[in-house]
């Protein structure tokens, strides 16, 4: 309870400015989020329907109370899915580095998701990662909706309300990031 | 590729992106000539094509990885007395597996959950050692068991706790009611195992906060049982060095608004969650949820919106067993889930049992706490639970239906009669093998084995009509005999639809249907009367009662006077009752004397219908406290009801504690003391187990007894009545606050005031933990509570408690009653012990104007009033 209101009251304060706020909130959404995480019981088969999605809201109905408005929440997500992505990240090199060394490499994952496309081929959260980051330098907004999505589950809808651009901007513009990176794995799997 | 270019390529692949393959290449070469960009644009466009199943996979199995990665212990190792086979499910909190006993006495498969090291410190250890101890004394049916608990070394060495349970191999709640095609009735059994889990579990200080109907699983056998029961509890005590207080994920098909706001989880969130898992028993989806809107939504409308009633709900995917009993949700059982998933934990039901205690009333078919206790629902609810017994009842009826059928049989024009005789002996066959036909569904040998209850039967016939080949008529007016049936029955569903077919058929007949209409709208007020939406019964009873007035003054009517006046006799009686109702009780009186006379127009002195008709004018006259009349009424009745009716129907039982009440009121106690020895012996003799019904007749007889001074019988009787309806309609039902408040009261006469004032205070939080509902009779209760205290001198807690008495009176009702005027005259007469005589006056006054239209004929009272106020120097 403490550290909900604690939380919420960092949220709405925005005492210190940005950029202290972000520093201040950083560590205790980064907690929540592993400790759940870790906390996660998935049912007993449906591996599937573990989404960080779920993560997520519940990191956020935990540490925020109360009303706050779409500003607020926006920055949360934006956070939270930063937060998830660096969670995920940080697993990924800490299990590569104890394979002796083999800096990353591409961790392998079993492929026992039902309905793939044909077309997919596997890639990895560090790859993501990278390509993520590239993305970045040429297309900021499309790399936040990218991360918003991949790392929150936030739907396009509840995209265009926190980001305030309309849904179908949303659409548009996810739908060429979604080329993009498509086209960047395919690139990186294939040998050069 | 830099910013600048991605920003061209993006522009130009929207631009794009839609148009036929050919027109593409075409515009895409002229809009630029950067090679790189061209290529770009044509990948993307390739790529467009595709989903993201393997970057999302990507995520997913990275976030399987955070979490798989914390625990793991191998298959074949021991634990305590078992051995682990296989692991059954894993996540951050540990690992569950399936184990079985490792020894040769017998085999038993277990579930074997291991908690994860990481939460463990030495203090949270200790407390998993408690806690496991609590577990282990929750010993219930219902509950899937502890079997065993301990540690366990790991490789390191580390302790690690672990839990036995056992291991339940059977369907999860829904899953199974809808692959059984479950009907309601079995439904809410397992819904009220489930309650008795919880309940029992509460009495152990358990709190389960995560009721849903995963957590319930239905074994091989056709039980319920809960899993992981108190889990959450032992993780969330234990872990308050991980952080944050309340580590428990939610599941938003069960999650009650204080758990997302974070406020304080009580009894009260179980009651909410056994809430969501009786709506979703009843509507296959859950609460709240759709899967359209984000999450955030789902939340706020959680906290914030109205819950749609379970019998609101469309889904499309209803097995064909809920789809059947989807029209019985309306009512009770809407009102039950309302109740449980209040928004705030305080308005719900107090505790679990009360809870269990509405839906078993509404199996039994009692009246349930959850709704407001008009007359009209308790009728209803009483004459369903009696005619559903038999199908015999039920033929009953239905005849009662066919006989405002038959009415209609004259409504032929006269110059038609001869051929309309013809017809009406082909109607009359017809409609005949049609009821006949209804009942060979009940033979077993005619229905494939399967037990139809009265109410099958009922929607049946229903169904039937609606397929059947036959003149509109015959259709008409079978219509309006199964819609009366259902009526009767509180089927309101049913019968609003049979109506809207029957006036349909009506609305296109070339002759005039004055009779089949009033019939109609005679239903429809009778309809509107059962659910409380008294504007539109006066209404609609009004509209047949102007309809067939205008038919009387019509000199050359072809509808004989006979079949009119019926008509308007069942209107009178059914607008009496709903103004009566809306405590409009001049008017209800008025009608109620109109229906008087008109019953005299058509039947005997000595008929059932006259006897009726008094019996109705004694409720009226007690309305407006003209006891002395009511009993004359009664006086009249009674002898008619025995002689037709028998003397040992339910009807004269109930009839004669009503005239034991007026006369009791009228201070006649000797002759009271006799009728409700009677009816009790009646009531008795229509049921095997104690009911409501009797235990009124036994409190009005303990009434009478304290009246006479005999305290020690009435007490005794008072306690019987308590029982009977703790074990009828449950503890927290208003009737156990009235009669809690009774049982003061003969304290009070018995000169134990102290006493008494603990019993009324019982009462008052019964009718505190009802809620609204109950105001009537905490009204009440708090004006005999204050007299209490005026008796004892003191006269400021009297004042408060009669001022409160006032304030509910006023916001309860909204036209002047009784219970106004009385505690204004009360406040009045205390301000004037108190020695302030304005504000005695004031309320006085108050009283006197309420008295005079509430009660006008109670001149003694009016006139103390009117002597009371002059006393006061203007």
């Amino acid at each position: 309870m403490n550290q909900a209101v604690n939380f919420t009251q960092l949220l709405l304060s925005h005492s210190g400015g940005k950029k202290n706020l972000e520093k201040e909130l950083t560590p205790m959404i980064w907690q929540e989020l592993h400790s759940l995480a870790s906390r996660y019981m998935k049912g007993e088969v449906d591996s599937h329907t573990l989404q960080p999605t779920a993560l997520i809201n519940e990191a956020y109905i935990k540490l925020v109370v109360g009303d706050v408005s779409y500003q607020d929440r926006r920055h949360f997500f934006a956070l939270a899915a930063r937060q998830m992505r660096h969670i995920l990240v940080d697993h990924a090199r800490a299990k590569n580095a104890s394979k002796r060394g083999v800096e990353f490499d591409q961790v392998e994952f079993e492929e026992n998701i039902i309905g793939q496309d044909n077309h997919a081929t596997s890639t990895d959260i560090l790859t993501l990662d990278k390509l993520l980051n590239a993305f970045k330098t040429i297309d900021e907004r499309g790399a936040r909706l990218l991360e918003l999505r991949l790392f929150c589950g936030l739907t396009n809808e509840e995209i265009a309300e926190y980001e305030a651009i309309s849904t179908s901007t949303v659409e548009r513009e996810f739908r060429a990031a979604k080329a993009w990176l498509q086209l960047q794995i395919q690139q990186d799997a294939s040998p050069h | 590729m830099d910013k600048a270019q991605w920003q061209l390529s993006k522009d130009i692949f929207y631009k794009i992106a839609d148009l036929p393959q050919q027109e593409q290449e075409k515009l895409l070469l002229s809009q630029t000539q950067d090679q790189e960009i061209i290529s770009m644009v044509k990948q993307m466009l390739e790529q467009d094509q595709y989903g993201m199943t393997q970057v999302n996979n990507a995520v997913v199995s990275s976030v399987e990885n955070v979490i798989n990665s914390n625990f793991d212990l191998p298959a074949g190792s021991r634990v305590g007395a078992f051995k682990i086979t296989k692991l059954l499910g894993k996540g951050g909190m540990g690992a569950v597996y399936l184990g079985e006993r490792d020894d040769a006495e017998f085999r038993q498969l277990v579930a074997i959950k291991i908690i994860h090291k990481h939460l463990l410190t030495e203090q949270l250890l200790e407390q998993f050692k408690q806690e496991r101890q609590i577990l282990a004394d929750l010993n219930h049916p219902n509950i899937a068991n502890l079997l065993d608990g301990g540690t366990v070394n790991d490789q390191s060495e580390h302790p690690i706790p672990y839990l036995v349970m056992e291991y339940i191999e059977g369907q999860p709640l829904i899953e199974y009611c809808r692959s059984h095609n479950l009907p309601l009735e079995p439904r809410l059994t397992l819904f009220l195992n489930v309650c008795d889990a919880i309940e029992y579990a509460h009495q152990h200080l358990i709190i389960h906060r995560d009721i849903k109907p995963s957590n319930v699983i239905v074994d091989s056998q056709g039980r319920a049982k809960i899993l992981d029961f108190g889990i959450a509890r032992i993780l969330n005590n234990s872990t308050t060095e991980v952080s944050s207080p309340d580590h428990k994920v939610l599941s938003l098909e069960c999650a009650a608004p204080e758990q997302i706001k974070g406020n304080t989880v009580t009894t009260a969130t179980d009651v909410y969650g056994l809430g969501t898992l009786l709506y979703q028993l009843l509507t296959e989806c859950p609460p709240f949820i759709d899967s359209k809107s984000s999450r955030d939504k789902t939340l706020e409308r959680i906290c914030h919106s109205p819950l749609t009633p379970p019998s609101k709900i469309e889904n499309d995917n209803l097995s064909s067993a809920a789809f059947k009993f989807v029209s019985k949700l309306k009512g009770d059982l809407d009102a039950i889930v309302i109740k449980a998933m209040n928004k705030e934990p305080n308005q719900r039901y107090t505790t679990v049992t009360e809870l269990r205690q509405d839906v078993k009333n509404f199996l039994l078919r009692y009246p349930v706490a959850a709704k407001k206790p008009t007359i009209g629902y308790r009728l209803t609810r009483y004459l369903q639970r009696n005619a559903i017994v038999s199908a015999l009842t039920i033929l009953i009826v239905i005849s009662l239906g066919v006989f405002s059928a038959t009415l209609y049989k004259q409504s032929i024009a006269l110059e038609k009669q001869r051929v309309a005789a013809v017809e009406e002996a082909q109607i009359s066959g017809s409609m005949n093998d049609f009821l006949l036909s209804i009942f060979d569904s009940a033979d077993p040998m005619e229905n494939s084995g399967e037990k139809l209850s009265a109410l099958d039967l009922l929607e049946k016939a229903g169904t039937d009509i609606k397929n059947m080949e036959s003149t509109n008529t015959v259709k008409m007016r079978l219509l309006n005999a199964i819609a009366s049936a259902n009526v009767n029955l509180n089927q309101t569903e049913q019968a609003r639809g049979l109506l809207r077919e029957a006036q349909a058929l009506v609305d296109k007949s070339e002759s005039p249907q004055v009779i089949m209409q009033a019939n109609l709208w005679i239903n429809w007020a009778n309809i509107f009367l059962q659910q409380g939406e008294y504007e539109s019964a006066i209404e609609k009873a009004q509209q047949t009662i102007e309809l067939l007035e205008h038919e009387f003054s019509q000199k050359d009517t072809s509808i004989r006077n006979e079949d009119m006046l019926e008509l308007l006799r069942s209107a009178l009686a059914s607008k009496a009752t709903t103004h009566s109702e809306l405590r409009q009780n001049q008017i209800a009186l008025e009608d109620g004397r109109k229906h008087m006379q008109v019953t005299k127009q058509l039947y005997s002195n000595d008929s059932k219908e006259i006897a009726d008709a008094h019996a109705l004018l004694a409720h009226l006259e007690r309305r407006v406290d003209n006891l002395q009349a009511a009993t004359e009424h009664m006086k009249i009745a009674l002898p008619i009801f025995k002689r037709v009716k028998g003397a040992n129907d339910l009807e004269y039982g109930l009839a004669l504690n009503q005239q034991a009440r007026n006369l009791f009121k009228l201070e006649r106690y000797e002759e009271a003391l006799p009728l409700t020895q009677e009816s009790i012996e009646v009531i008795r003799h229509n049921f095997e187990e104690p009911t409501p019904e009797e235990a009124a007749s036994l409190g009005n007889q303990s009434s009478i007894l304290a009246a006479l001074g005999r305290f020690e019988e009435a007490i005794e009787a008072r306690q019987k009545v308590f029982d009977i309806l703790v074990a009828t309609v449950g503890a927290n039902h208003p009737y156990v606050g009235i009669t809690l408040s009774s049982q003061a009261k003969i304290y009070e006469q018995a000169g134990d005031s102290d006493i008494a004032v603990e019993y009324f205070n019982k009462s008052i939080k019964v009718f505190d933990d009802i809620g609204e509902n109950a105001d009537y009779y905490k009204a009440d209760a708090y004006l005999n509570l204050g007299e209490v205290y005026v008796a004892q001198e003191q006269y400021e807690r009297a004042l408060e408690t009669f001022l409160k008495s006032y304030e509910i009176a006023n916001s309860h009702f909204s036209g002047p009653d009784r219970r106004i005027a009385l505690s204004a005259s009360h406040i009045g007469d205390t301000y004037w012990t108190l020695e302030q005589p304005e504000l005695a006056k004031q309320y006085w006054q108050r009283a006197l104007e309420v008295y005079k239209e509430s009660s006008p004929s109670d001149e003694q009272t009016i006139l103390e009033l009117q002597s009371k106020l002059s006393q006061i120097a203007p």
